[in-house]
This record gives structure tokens, sequence and C-alpha cells, in this order.
């Protein structure tokens, strides 16, 4: 059974401009120790998500299922809630600086998770957290332990943070854009100790990112998202070699590394559609080069796709149709045309 | 207006730039300097992309303004047409200003909210030109529709723009007065993936329109690799390797390049079966106030000697190496050597690389 089972996500926010359909019908599964990566651009609802999990999108409208050990963590009350979060499930975010408390020492921001779940009594603690901080990696831990947050670098605060994370050695962590902020040579000091942690714990890791380069490294598994609905699903390198979405096709080509020196690239001409309404084609209609009438007759459900097991996409197009097209499906030039919104 | 001869457009000289930080409870004294840019040197000919590299805090941004006459300079020359920039007064770099444009990251933060577009992209007419209103607008307009927005969005709010279309808004600004040179610092950072292409192609295709040259400032390696026709590496102000892009992808010399090129993650190669060894660099960039004796790079180097922390080295050419193709290093990485993943503060968290088997292509 998959430790966590996510069926048929919606939510949606009112607001005073009207309402903002997020997640319009997200299903995914995360399997113990395993990488889920959720790759989506900005406004594609992969954030929302996993927040919406969490009952940490206050105001929200959000229906659907999200059975964490075959519990529904959306019918939960925020007592229940509590119990969870930290302890079986915790989150790391994209800025480390924001998301501890600046007016605290590291060592008394961790001890704080120790004893919120009253499984640490206080003197135990701090030699807890000396441990975590030794753990992610952080020089002289003991002396550390009583520094404040903006004496970290950005890189050991993401240590910090990982440390926090890892405090209750939670079943699942959410690690939403963990490295965005992060230079190259930092991020990857951070990813190889997420994959080093996980191998340790046997942690779930949900990774949330708009980089490829980062999920073709640490994902088993990928959802690309667009526009609150998710477009394809597979293991990591039937999404990189055998990709059947015109969409996921269309990001592989975007990358000037997929390009190379000479090529031309090849974007994806168009923007997103409006998250204000809820559309009843294909989101990805009027941006797709292979489009169909039957693509405005109601969005396409995944079906399974390819040749490997799991592997499930949202399009019509045949179903042993994968692969990154050879030849550009667009005609070069045409992004020049693309000025309307 | 191409500058006589073989002359460089551009010609930095040993260009240093220190900022200072100001301390003190009552009277604010300088207590010690950012050394932001030390002694760099490089030549952009005309056509030319030249990318700049580096983590955060390493002066690409810097000297960016240094170069389009942002920042006045503490020392060196900058020499763009032949003429001196950092002898200029402000009157006198007034008409070379229009020749040097700029594109900043940001879309949201760089256009102000409360002017219409029309009016934004017009001020380079107004300030530099002398074009009556009617001209103005046309002038607008056309170049509107070359950088592929609708002309009839004139009147238009940038918040009525989406990210992708303030980054053409400001690239039409830069272009307005037919520049020959444009710094580009982080122009596609804050746009998504398929948007990012849509701007590289727009910037690509001016490129070769008016023969513009570029400096090209980004994070994004694979950016940069794709855009640039040489690449210029910094660490901590200085410049440590520079050449042909290819050469410096191919076969970079420098330690650090060598392991800022390892660490990017690269969708393309990772199912190819090409997954390389990463080099996991430890600690982070020392403080630009008090950079490390000798090689500034030594005290995260893999391969660092006593030398290098007492010698400081010269950018120069290596013997087996292209012309051009320049390092800064007493002991440059050999073809085919495997630098150490050894991270020497840290040597529990040091695993093998991310691989495995399922990694190769079928």
């Amino acid at each position: 059974m998959a430790l966590l089972d996510v069926r048929d996500l919606r939510v949606s926010f009112d607001t005073d401009d009207g309402t903002v359909y997020a997640v319009q019908g997200m299903s995914f599964t995360v399997e113990t120790g395993k990488t889920l990566a959720i790759v989506g651009e900005s406004g594609s609802g992969k954030s929302v998500s996993t927040q919406a999990i969490m009952g940490l999108s206050p105001g929200a409208t959000v229906t659907g299922e999200a059975l964490l050990d075959g519990q529904d963590l959306l019918a939960m009350t925020e007592d229940d809630l509590e119990g969870i979060r930290g302890q079986k499930v915790s989150m790391i975010f994209q800025d480390p600086l924001t998301s501890l408390h600046p007016l605290f020492r590291v060592g008394r921001q961790i001890a704080e998770v120790l004893e919120a779940h009253g499984r640490f009594k206080r003197k135990d603690t701090e030699a807890r957290a000396v441990e975590l901080l030794r753990l992610v990696g952080i020089p002289q831990p003991e002396t550390r332990v009583r520094d404040y947050p903006h004496q970290f670098s950005g890189g050991m605060r993401q240590r910090v943070m990982i440390a926090m994370a890892l405090a209750l050695e939670p079943a699942l962590i959410i690690a939403d854009e963990p490295t965005t902020a992060l230079d190259v040579t930092v991020q990857a000091q951070i990813l190889d100790l997420l994959k080093k942690m996980q191998d340790e714990f046997d942690t779930a890791v949900i990774l949330i990112t708009h980089d490829l380069g980062v999920v073709a490294d640490v994902a088993d598994d990928i959802v690309i998202m667009y526009s609150g609905r998710p477009m394809e699903r597979a293991d990591a390198e039937a999404a990189f070699t055998e990709p059947h979405h015109p969409y996921t096709q269309g990001l592989l080509q975007s990358i000037p590394s997929y390009a190379g020196r000479a090529g031309r690239l090849v974007p994806i001409k168009g923007y997103p559609p409006s998250v204000m309404r809820q559309l009843d084609e294909c989101p990805f209609a009027n941006r797709c080069p292979y489009v169909h009438r039957e693509c405005r007759q109601g969005a396409p459900p995944l079906r399974a796709v390819g040749h490997r097991p799991g592997h499930v996409s949202a399009c019509i197009l045949p179903p042993d149709r994968v692969g990154v097209p050879a030849v550009p499906a667009e005609v070069p030039g045409a992004s020049a045309s693309a000025g309307s919104s | 207006m191409t500058p006589p001869g073989d002359a460089p457009l551009l010609d930095v000289e040993n260009v240093v730039k220190y900022f200072p930080v100001r301390g003190g409870a009552v009277v604010q004294r300088e207590v010690a300097q950012v050394r932001a840019v030390e002694n760099v040197s490089f030549t952009l000919t005309t056509g030319e992309t030249l990318g700049l590299v580096g983590e955060s805090g390493c002066g690409k941004s810097t000297l960016a303004r240094l170069v389009t006459a942002l920042h006045p300079v503490t020392s060196g020359h900058i020499r763009f047409k032949g003429e001196d920039i950092t002898t200029l007064s402000r009157r006198q770099m007034r008409p070379l200003r229009r020749s040097l444009q700029m594109v900043f990251q940001d879309p949201y933060g760089s256009l102000n909210p409360r002017r219409r577009v029309g009016s934004i992209l017009g001020d380079p007419f107004s300030v530099h030109g002398t074009l009556s209103r009617g001209q103005v607008k046309k002038e607008v307009q056309d170049l509107m529709a070359r950088v592929g927005l609708s002309p009839e969005h004139f009147n238009r709010f940038p918040s009525e723009f989406s990210g992708g279309q303030r980054q053409r808004i400001g690239i039409a600004r830069a272009l307005a007065l037919h520049p020959d040179l444009i710094v580009c610092d982080e122009p596609v950072s804050a746009l998504d993936v398929s948007i990012q292409a849509q701007i590289i192609n727009l910037l690509e295709d001016l490129q070769d329109e008016f023969n513009l040259t570029y400096i090209f400032i980004a994070h994004d390696l694979s950016v940069v690799r794709h855009v640039s026709d040489r690449l210029a590496v910094m660490y901590l102000g200085k410049l440590v390797e520079t050449g042909p892009v290819e050469e410096i992808y191919s076969r970079s010399r420098h330690p650090y390049t060598a392991s800022l090129l390892s660490a990017v993650p690269v969708a393309a190669t990772a199912f190819r079966g090409a997954r390389k060894e990463r080099v996991i660099l430890s600690g982070d960039v020392p403080s630009p106030v008090n950079p490390p004796s000798g090689c500034r790079f030594h005290p995260r180097c893999p391969k660092a000697q006593e030398r290098c922390a007492t010698e400081e080295p010269l950018l120069e050419q290596k013997p087996g190496d292209a012309p051009g193709h320049l390092t800064a290093c007493h002991f440059p990485v050999e073809a085919g050597e495997m630098l150490a993943i050894a991270s020497r503060e840290t040597p529990a968290l040091v695993g093998p690389p991310a691989t495995s088997a399922e990694a190769t292509a079928p």
C-alpha cells in the first residue's frame, strides 16, 4: 500500500475577483522510501496541492481524499493534524530565512519540534539538537546550536531546516523548492544530503520543483502538473525518455541542454490559461501543436500510455506515441507572435 | 558604428571596485571594504556574447554595472568603442549611454507599475531623441511588434502582462535606441522554462538582426552555454577562467569551474547514461570583505596545496589550451582527471554520487 494516496484533490479559493481554481483533480501516490517529484510552472498548483493536504491553506475549499497510511488527512480535525505535522509528515520550504524564527537560537527551534510532540524531555532535547545538526553536516554543532539563524549562510540554514524536518524521523518529507534559492554548488550539497538522509531513514519525499535538472537527478517518479491538473505521471526515466503528453515534450524541448549549443530552442507558444475559471477542455489545448477538435470536448482523463507500468497521460494521442519529437513541433519564429494574453 | 580595425567594442582593463562598509555609533566611519570586483580584464568584439557566471556574491552584477557606467570604478579602465568611459563626466557620458543598455532580472520590479507601456517605452526617445510625439508612438509600436508584443497593448499597464511579456517590454526598452552592447543581468531567471525559451530565442534573433553584443549573466549554466560564444567564470570578485564556451564546457581547467559545471543537474544527460561524477564543494563562498590569501578559492579547492594559500595565480593560458582560454590556477585540472569528491569539512556526508543502474537509457 502506498504511504500517501491522494485522490481527486480539488482546491479553490474565493477572492474578491472571483474563485481561483488552483487544483482541479490532482491524484498521486507516494511509496515509502521513494521520491516523487511534482513538476510544474508557476501557478500550476503544485505547492497548493501539498499545502492543502497538510491543512495549511486557510480559507481554501478542499475536496478529495489524501490517505496517509489509510487515514484521510482531509477529514481530520485540526488537533489530529497537529499530531501528524512534524511527526509523520514534515515540510521544508524554499526560503529558509523566513521559515526560521529570527529571534530564537536554532537549537531552541529544533528542540521545540522535539518537545511539541512530547517524545523528548526538555533536558534531552539539546543533546538531540546537536546530534541532528551534526547529522546534516553543520561543523562544530556544539557551538552552532546556540547561534541565531542570521549567523548561518543560506545553505547552512537549509541544513538546519532539514535537521528540523528530520527531528522526529517522519515517514514523509514534503520539500517545496528546497534548493531554488541556493547556488548550484550549494544545491548539490543539499540534494546530496537529502538523498543520504532519505536512504538512512527510509523516508518518502515529495519534491516540488520547476527545475527539471533537479528532478532528473533525484526523483523516482514524476508528476507533471499544468493549470491545476496532472498531465502525465511516470517513473523518472520514462518521463525524460518517453514522454507522452505534448506539454511534457514541450517542457523538455525548452531546456537549453536538450537543444545543445547549435540547436534552436523550441519554446511552447503562448501562455498558461487563467485559473479563474474551470476549463471543460484540455487546459493545454490552446498551446498544443497537435490540438484536435476532441481536445475541446472535456478535459481528457489520465490513461495508460507507453510501455512501462504506471505511466499515464491526460492526452488523447495514441498511447504508444511516446518520446521527444526529433523534429520541432513548432515553426521557428512562431514565438514572436505569442503576444496576446 | 563599428570600431575601427580590430579594436574591441569593449575593453575592460584591471577594473577594481570596492564598496565601503561603514560603522560607528555617532560618526559613520569606513571600517572595511567589500572587495566586489578585483583586477578584472576582458575584451568583447562586436556581435559576440560573453557569458558571465559565478555564485551569488561573486561580483558579476557589480561588474555589469561598472560596464554600463552605473557605478564608478575604484580603479582601472573601461574602454567602449575606444573611449575610456571611466574618465568621462556625466554630461560626456550621456550620448554613450544609448549604446550601452541593460536588461534586468526582475520584469516586475524594473517597470514602473503606474505608467503605461507606451509611455515606459517612449522614455528612451524623449530622453535621448528629438522625435515628435507621433513619431515616438510609431517607433514604440514598431518596437513592441519586434519583440512579440501586440502594438494594440500600447495603453496597458505592466500589471496587465505576464512575466514573459514584461521581460519582452524590458528588452524593447533596452533596444529602443539601437544600442551596441546590452548587458543582460539574469534576464530569464524569473521565468518559467517554457517562457524562458521564448525569451532566449528572441534575444538571439535580435542579436542577428541588429548585430548586438551581449554580456549575459545567468546562474543557469545550461542557458549560458546555449547563448554564449565565450565564457567568463568569476569567483569572489576575480576572473578564474575565461575562454570559448565549448572549450570550457568540454575541458575546464580551473577546479572551481569544473565543480561548478559538475554541480548542475542536467535533465538531458541524466538518462542517456552520461551522468557524470559530481564534485561537491564543501562550505560556502567566503566573505568578500576579507577574502582568503593567495588563490581565493583555495579553502574550498579539492586540489589546493600550500602554494595556493600564499601565491596568487595569474590568469594565463596554460600549456595545451586553445588561444584565449585563460585560467588562474597553479594546478589546473588535467584532461580526464577526476577531482576528489572529498569535502573536507563534512566527510561523513560524502556518499557515492547519486547514480544508479537504471540511469542508463535503453
